[in-house]
């Protein structure tokens, strides 16, 4: 489900976008430090500020999430479905020691902090060819 | 509403990403210029028409979306929420300021990412575009760190 091709955006150099929505329809958008591949149906999204993302998936599972290839700039969007959150176990300790590697990238080393592992269903992968001019 | 750091904000290299929703599902769309006027309570929103088809027929009945607007050289984000109270094609005024827009992140991102990434993202079919104007409702802090989710506005 989810293609090799697509692994080398999840390495954290562009941050990703996650949109999600409440369940009157007010629609949330916000920065992602950690898209973390899990299996090839299931990723893994770093919860560090996600309190208004969150109380949205508490209302509505859906999500869809945007990444970017560091080098050749093709576009991805993930539409997803949120399962559960972890906040210990093997993937969890694997995204915080990443994260950590992310926030000395971006200088963000004493703000990043995962609060959770928050595991999503890979519901669909779609390529933005239209839009990248190649 | 759009208060002068909010104007000084949007005259940084910026990334835009737009949230909206369709049949109760979250949407997302990449916007690549924006303008707005110091002291109104709306912003106008330019998305390549390429990316945004479907979105627009959602629109018309959701009318909710959310732009977030990150400053790429310091992560610094606001989020400004509202209603779409018009959706039209972009004239060659919008269309300056997306190219402006662009040329500032293609500068950035040369030098916080590297120059194939800026070359790719100076590809990016900008044009045509369709100009989405928000009527603000909230504006929230998006910066990471403590205050982030703050609402401000």
């Amino acid at each position: 489900m989810l293609p090799r091709e697509v692994l080398p955006a999840l390495q954290g150099i562009v941050p990703s976008v996650i949109a999600t929505a409440s369940a009157d329809g007010t629609p949330n958008i916000t920065g992602l430090s950690q898209v973390f591949h899990v299996d090839d149906r299931h990723v893994a999204l770093s919860n560090q500020f996600f309190s208004k993302t969150a109380r949205n998936l508490a209302e509505n599972p859906y999500a869809v999430v945007q990444l970017i290839h560091p080098e050749t700039v093709r576009m991805w969007l993930l539409d997803l479905r949120f399962v559960r959150s972890e906040r210990e176990g093997p993937v969890f300790d694997a995204m915080a020691m990443q994260l950590e590697a992310i926030a000395s990238m971006q200088g963000m080393e004493d703000i990043f902090r995962l609060r959770a592992a928050d595991i999503f269903e890979v519901l669909s992968v779609r390529e933005l060819r239209e839009a990248s001019g190649s | 509403m759009i208060t002068q750091a909010l104007m000084d904000h949007f005259a940084t290299p910026v990334s835009i990403a737009v949230g909206t929703v369709t049949d109760g599902r979250p949407v997302f769309l990449r916007a690549f210029g924006l303008d707005a006027r110091l002291g109104a309570g709306e912003l106008t929103i330019y998305v390549p028409v390429v990316t945004a088809g479907p979105t627009l027929a959602g629109l018309e009945h959701a009318k909710q979306a959310s732009v977030s607007v990150v400053n790429v050289e310091n992560f610094q984000g606001f989020q400004l929420k509202g209603e779409v109270t018009s959706v039209a094609p972009a004239g060659p005024e919008a269309e300056a300021t997306i190219d402006r827009i662009q040329t500032r992140m293609v500068e950035s991102t040369a030098k916080m990412i590297s120059p194939a990434f800026s070359q790719g993202w100076g590809r990016f079919v900008t044009r045509p575009a369709v100009a989405l104007t928000l009527r603000v409702r909230e504006i929230f802090q998006q910066t990471p760190g403590a205050g982030a989710g703050e609402r401000i506005a």
